[in-house]
């Protein structure tokens, strides 16, 4: 595929220069990264900081320069050139709230506008990245993708979200989107290593966002059929900065900043008092951008460091971060982009589990701090007590190289082809140690222990794309495009514990108990697709195309899987028959439709009748384990949507809104098998489940006077999931099963319920409405786990253009949570606790029911798991002072949590993270938010 | 024109050419190493292709099976009794009391399909086994014979527990009494090759060896579940004679590194998963202390009590109080371990009495209308001794003492039943509660509904939770007045009364 050979370079003797400036037409304000480019060329350049732009080396010749921002129209000119002249052509655009120009490549097999598209790719511009204050990228997402819902796992450090993009289509997949760095996938895979409790690690955690260009995001459906089996999810497509030609410009960031601990949600005083301190973070990066016309670079170093908001450093996150990225023009045919990037990354997290050894669980929910009635160090004293507590430690380290070389190969105007070559290399290590005096103290059996777990995954990865133009016709213009994919996965991963410890060891082999175990999965996966796209009398864009998976999924037996999307957009306010009196006010109208097939694969070698063999008194002893299925093929997702983008006032409010009906079929349901066999649940291909989802999204420009400016951007999305169809077995429909929560009240799939749905015992009332102890078990009370309604509002305000003030508000609502925080408080007789018990005086003059049983009131507190938070407020001071290039910010993330409705937890955090790969929250416990992360920044360019 | 039908042509003809030859590639790519991917766990496939030596490893996983069929038995039969109080646990609420129990408990599904795991796992063996031409003839009956002997004791916990059980898929459900026929079945045919030296992987712990005394006494106790006097009395008498009977027992092993006593964690620290035992049998708690500690399943002591009731059937009580005596001299085992620090406080729960006795200077009376024992609660947290195999709170002379009656002798073997089996899994049987099956089985195979099938089969002399105190639990409740303890009621007086148990005078 590689045998691409370099074209020699033409003769440059005799060439022109364009030269210009790029600035608003409303302020005249220079646009800093204004795109310029030769259309049909490779000839492109990027505004600078005093918006000038210069393309070199023009052969002579009439040509049409585009100029292109974000956020505005684009613009066209045309030039003649002529050798050894410059020619100075200058760009006033137009602000526009529409993005119908900007140009995506997710999910497409060459770069087009999205004016283009029947299904819409959304995009996380430079702009957008700049107004907040993030980490990694499931925070870049938060709140700025209309469909798409980011939930917090925890606010300690290595953790990952949990998103959901158009609901929930599978029952036996996460729902986390299929993510690329510059065409290469990569591994955002969690719960693996060492449980702390229910929070997991996650290797989202290490994408970190400071070398982010921007981000684009197909919503699963036809927008990433492309992507094939593995898309149902959309995908997330993360393109770093290449460098811009220019003067080398050298660029120094100071952050510094505190981590403020969120503790709304803490119940006890002496928690609040002890547990928390306030992190100081520290962040310094280098940056060097610059390069030619033929040569762009951005090289970047970056050292970021907190001690965190838990008291004794345990939740400290240390990452270094070295990027590098270029783009060389080899010739007007071929040019290269390569990027790497190293990160390292080393936290510490404590146990959040429900266990003697949790911290939090002791102080908010256990008895030992409130009754100082388990004394294990034979000390009362609160602050000796958290001392033992926090004996144990858990600290976690990753290296993770990312590397992506992607050739653009154009022999001709009409044939562009796209290579990348490219890995995910990802290695951690994970440590959990709890030392002697600790479990001395503590009464265990086990004399200290240390649990160390490795995973190391490397994901090799090829892509190519190509596009061919057909000559135009007439009516119609038609793009074949055509490309696949390949890449392979490798886990594997060795967990080893030693227990009852040599005295003051940190290996684990310096035991009285030396155990180990390994882990090994490897999937490969290939898939080719064609496509053809048309566009008939200029404003009517319909493409068609197919898609052929084959994986390893199966065991030996790679099968192929053709998957299909069609659509159709309209641009009807561009056509001659619109009256253009309507023009003045509704100044765009696009219509789109689409229908599109992805898929999920069952994990590997669920095919086959497999045996597990677990180590029993010293000999390998063979067990059942998966009865196995020989049908098991993917899950289809089949998407239909249609939509309705409006701009308005010459395009400077923009309205879109979309409705997608998406039906998994062949659902993967656990089946269980007869008992009596001995075998446990089964995947089967016999569920079907259905997403509705409504996405709203309006932008714009509110108040525009002279030295402010005021933007709006709100996104909104109502979410219908149900099973419609749990399916049968043996004429039997399959009984409801667990996939979450806890045995007393657990997340279900359910008939005519959502993915989800919470059930849980009841305690049944007496005629005479006390609560003597009588249940109903295993009862639905309509409540669920995914969000039927979230959304976001962005405000950006712009003071004498040097200033800006942007807040992001999120929402998210319709579901409920199982409140286990006040379980456990029950069980340990919390007076505020036993009051949220109705009728609970009877409880102690008749009735068995014993509150320290506290699995008995899993149905009381299942409650509204609603929250309105203000997510964002970062104020940015450009040219500070008049010193030129030099920027100021100030920043807060997660400010404020504004309104919850469930008792005592943040219900955007999921305390127990379910052992499968589906993570759908709705679990509250003793958790805890994110810190209010305070940042002060400091940027200098020279 | 012409001419752009021409280039239109050729480039369809590049689009069909770059398509073709990188499917080519993609294609030649998936024939070469990257695709390459071993399934890497046990198929069937890996097990035929291994047919040598791997007899050992489908019988040891047999073994983890059976002690983890013990473990969930024990624990599920310790705290629906009358033995032990669930005070806080992730263990199901509702099954303290057997009437609250359905098909639907969160805790009932480990003893059932543990058993039935173990069921398949043993009939899986016999038909692996003779695959293994490492074996001589000998070798090879006698592997055979164990997984038989596995495939018994799985049927019999069944038998004890459960009272509709199907044994194959889409079967109908059996009774007790045919799956103890089934059971016997299964013993009579390990029997002849159990003579021989156990099978057992290089290097293993003895105590893993299974002679012949153990399948004569789940005989006993199969006959005895069936009301077969004269068959239970041959067997118990077979147990006694065979040599090495004095002091045997055969016990649930467990791995301290991989698979530990799961009744454990109940027992030991009590932070988080407390269970409490009735105050009468304070003094055996905790039984077992380490992670890898032994659960006894087949012991002398049980030939000599099914001995003292087939004595007591036959109305000779002489006889039945020399057994009993026979009894509690094997119960009195030297393995005792003496001092164990027990740190567990006997936590005071506000709701359910605010107070659970935790100090010697008690005493505790059976029921309201029994005497006041001393002895039986210990000090907590202290040093207390432990007996991890048997251990009983009665005397020879204690036997010598009672009235010769049957109401009181039954009353005492049930006493000591209780005592020299607690924590093994046996008290469900004992008390006459059969559990529902777990809800999966009826979604699978719907074979019926009601008491049996989805709900538990619960004796009308179990009394219900309305007859007791305020604010305590069923066959657990108890007051505290001064220094006596008082049980609400005595289950084996109650047991007695009713005449429920299996061999019973005409």
């Amino acid at each position: 595929m590689l045998c691409v050979g370099l074209v020699s370079a033409q003769a440059q003797t005799e060439t022109g220069e364009i030269r210009g400036v790029v600035t608003d037409a409303n302020d005249a304000q220079k646009l800093i990264g204004a795109q310029i480019t030769i259309l049909d060329t490779r000839i492109g350049a990027v505004t600078n900081v005093n918006g000038e732009y210069v393309l070199r080396r023009v052969p002579p010749g009439e040509y049409t320069v585009v100029a292109k921002y974000i956020g505005y129209k684009s613009a066209t000119k045309q030039v003649t050139v002529e050798a050894g002249k410059t020619v100075e052509v200058n760009f006033e655009l137009v602000p526009s709230a529409v993005s119908a120009e900007e140009v995506v490549v997710t999910g497409l097999a060459a770069a087009t506008e999205k004016r283009k598209l029947s299904a819409p790719v959304q995009s996380i511009t430079p702009q957008m990245i700049q107004n907040i204050t993030v980490q990694s990228i499931d925070q870049l997402l938060q709140g700025q993708i209309a469909g798409v819902s980011v939930g917090m796992a925890s606010g300690l450090p290595g953790t990952g979200s949990r998103i959901q993009s158009r609901g929930v289509k599978s029952a036996a997949n996460n729902s986390t989107p299929v993510f690329y760095v510059d065409n290469v996938r990569v591994d955002v895979g969690d719960n693996f290593g060492i449980g702390t409790g229910g929070t997991v690690s996650s290797s989202m955690a290490q994408l970190v966002t400071g070398e982010i260009e921007r981000v684009e995001v197909a919503l699963g459906g036809s927008a990433a059929t492309l992507y094939g089996t593995q898309a149902a999810n959309g995908v997330t497509q993360i393109f770093t900065k290449k460098g811009v030609p220019g003067t080398p410009t050298v660029r120094v960031v100071a952050t510094l900043g505190a981590d403020n601990p969120e503790t709304k949600f803490v119940q006890e005083e002496v928690t609040r008092r002890l547990f928390f301190q306030t992190g100081f973070f520290q962040n310094y990066t280098l940056n060097l951008n610059g390069g030619g016309d033929i040569f762009t670079y951005n090289i970047s170093a970056m050292a970021r460091s907190t001690n965190g908001f838990i008291t004794r450093n345990q939740a400290r996150d240390d990452l270094y971060n070295i990027a590098f990225g270029a783009r060389a023009i080899f010739n007007d045919k071929l040019d290269a982009e390569i990027s790497t990037t190293f990160i390292r990354n080393g936290f510490s997290r404590l146990n959040q589990g429900n266990n003697i050894f949790a911290p939090l669980g002791a102080m908010e929910t256990g008895v030992a701090f409130r009754e100082r009635r388990f004394t294990p160090a034979g000390t009362d004293n609160p602050d000796s007590l958290l001392a033992l507590w926090m004996l144990p430690e858990y600290d976690e380290n990753v290296n993770r190289i990312i590397t992506s070389l992607t050739l653009n190969y154009v022999p001709f105007k009409w044939f562009t082809n796209r290579v990348t070559i490219g890995f995910d290399y990802n290695k951690r290590e994970a440590r959990f140690l709890t030392p002697i005096e600790a479990s001395i103290a503590f009464g265990s059996a086990v004399l200290g222990s240390i649990t160390r777990a490795d995973r190391e995954f490397m994901q090799p990865i090829i892509n190519y794309a190509g596009s061919i133009r057909l000559p135009e016709l007439e009516v119609a213009t038609i793009s074949l495009n055509f490309g696949g994919e390949a890449f392979r996965q490798d886990i594997r991963s060795i967990f080893g514990s030693g227990q009852n410890l040599a005295a003051g060891t940190r290996t684990f082999n310096q035991a009285g108990i030396v155990t180990g175990s390994e882990g090994v999965g490897s999937i490969f996966l290939a898939g080719a697709f064609a496509e053809v796209r048309a566009e008939l009398l200029k404003h009517i864009f319909i493409d068609g195309g197919m898609r052929f998976d084959g994986s390893t999924a199966f065991g030996r037996n790679v099968s192929f899987i053709p998957l299909a999307r069609g659509g159709i957009a309209a641009i009807l306010s561009d056509f001659e028959f619109y009256p253009s009196e309507w023009k003045k006010y509704i100044s765009f109208v696009k219509l789109r439709g689409a229908l599109g097939q992805t898929g999920n694969f069952p994990a590997p070698f669920l095919r086959d009748r497999t045996f597990s063999a677990p180590s029993f008194l010293g000999s390998a002893a063979i067990a059942p384990a998966n009865p196995g299925n020989p049908d098991i093929k993917p899950e289809f997702v089949t998407s239909l949507e249609g939509g309705v983008e409006l701009g308005f006032l010459e395009d400077r409010i923009s309205f879109s809104v979309t409705y997608s009906a998406t039906q998994t079929t062949d659902g993967l349901f656990a089946v269980p098998s007869d008992p009596v066999t001995g075998f446990g649940l089964v995947q089967r291909n016999v569920g079907s489940v259905f997403n509705g989802v409504w996405e709203l999204s309006l932008s714009g420009n509110v108040i525009k006077i002279t030295d402010f400016e005021l933007n709006a951007r709100l996104n909104m999305a109502f979410v219908r999931n149900e099973v419609t169809d749990i399916g049968t077995v043996g004429g039997r429909p399959i009984p409801e099963f667990g996939v979450g929560g806890f045995a007393f009240s657990g997340l279900f799939v359910s008939n005519g319920r959502p993915i989800g749905a919470i059930r849980a015992n009841r305690l049944a009332q007496e005629a005479d409405g006390t609560y003597r102890g009588r249940f109903i078990p295993n009862q639905f009370n309509g409540a669920q786990s995914i969000p039927t309604y979230f959304g976001s509002l962005t405000l950006e305000a712009v003071v004498i253009r040097d200033i800006t003030v942007s807040a992001l508000f999120e929402y998210s609502g319709g579901n409920a949570l199982i409140n286990t925080l006040q379980v456990l408080r029950i069980a340990n007789g919390y007076p505020d606790a036993l009051a949220r018990i109705p009728g609970y005086v009877s409880f102690s003059q008749n009735s068995v029911v014993n509150p320290a049983n506290f699995a008995a009131y899993g149905a009381f507190f299942v409650e509204d798991a609603r929250w309105i938070k203000w997510r964002d407020v970062t104020v940015r001071y450009r040219n500070a002072f008049g010193f030129r290039g030099a920027n100021l910010s100030a920043a807060i993330r997660n400010p404020l949590v504004i309104s919850t409705a469930a008792a005592g937890v943040d219900p955007e955090i999921n305390w127990a993270r379910s052992a499968g790969a589906l993570d759908l929250g709705s679990t509250g416990g003793a958790n805890l938010s994110a810190a209010r992360q305070i940042r002060f920044t400091l940027e200098y360019n020279f | 024109m012409n001419k752009t039908k021409q280039s239109f042509k050729a480039r369809l003809w590049m689009a069909v050419l770059t398509l073709t030859s990188s499917s080519i590639m993609l294609l030649n790519a998936c024939q070469t190493n990257p695709t390459e991917v071993i399934n890497p766990t046990i198929t069937d496939e890996a097990l035929r292709a291994f047919p040598g030596g791997s007899a050992n490893q489908v019988l040891q996983g047999v073994r983890n099976q059976f002690s983890a069929m013990i473990a969930n038995v024990t624990l599920y039969n310790a705290y629906v009794s009358d033995d032990y109080v669930n005070i806080s646990t992730f263990l199901s609420p509702i099954a303290d009391n057997p009437r609250n129990i359905n098909a639907d408990d969160i805790s009932l599904p480990a003893s059932y399909s543990s058993a039935q795991t173990l069921r398949a796992q043993a009939e899986f063996a016999i038909t692996q086994i003779p695959l293994d031409r490492t074996l001589n003839p000998t070798q090879q009956a006698n592997a055979i014979a164990q997984a038989r002997f596995f495939r018994g004791m799985a049927l019999l916990v069944l038998a004890e527990n459960f009272a509709n059980i199907p044994l194959v898929e889409g079967g109908p459900g059996l009774t007790s009494s045919q799956v103890l026929r089934e059971a016997i079945n299964s013993f009579l045919a390990a029997l002849p090759g159990l003579a021989s030296p156990s099978v057992l992987p290089p290097g293993s712990d003895p105590r893993l060896a299974i002679n012949q005394i153990a399948p004569r006494i789940a005989l006993a106790r199969a006959y005895r579940l069936l009301g077969r006097a004269d068959s239970a009395a041959f067997y118990a008498n077979a147990a006694l004679n065979t040599p090495g009977s004095a002091g045997y027992v055969y016990r649930a092993l467990y791995d301290p590194q991989n698979f530990t006593n799961g009744v454990i964690p109940f027992l030991i620290t009590r932070v988080t998963r407390d269970l409490q035992p009735l105050p009468r049998l304070d003094f055996l708690d905790p039984k077992y202390t380490a992670i890898d500690a032994p659960i006894p399943v087949l012991k002398i002591e049980e030939a000599h009590l099914i001995l003292a009731e087939v004595a007591i059937a036959e109305g000779n009580f002489a006889e039945a109080k020399a057994r009993l005596k026979n009894a509690i001299t094997a119960a009195l085992r030297p393995d005792s371990i003496i001092g164990f620090n027990s740190t567990n406080t006997r936590p005071a729960v506000p709701a359910v009495g605010g107070f659970r006795p935790r100090s010697n200077t008690l005493s505790v009376r059976a029921d309201a209308n029994s005497p006041a024992i001393p002895g039986l609660i210990r000090t907590r947290p202290g040093p207390v001794n432990v007996y991890p195999t048997s251990f009983t709170s009665l005397r020879p002379a204690d036997i010598d003492a009672l009235q010769n009656n049957e109401e009181e002798l039954v009353r005492t073997l049930f006493l000591l039943r209780q005592e020299i089996f607690f924590l093994e899994g046996r008290r469900l049987s004992d008390l006459g509660i059969r559990l529902p099956l777990w809800r999966r089985q009826l979604d699978v195979n719907p074979i019926g509904t009601g008491p049996g099938f989805d709900l538990p089969i619960v004796p009308t002399y179990i009394p219900g939770f309305a007859n007791f105190n305020p604010g305590t639990h069923d066959m657990d409740a108890f007051t505290v007045s001064g220094s006596v303890v008082t049980c609400s009621v005595d289950m084996n007086r109650v047991l007695a009364r009713n005449r429920a148990y299996p061999l019973r005078r005409p």
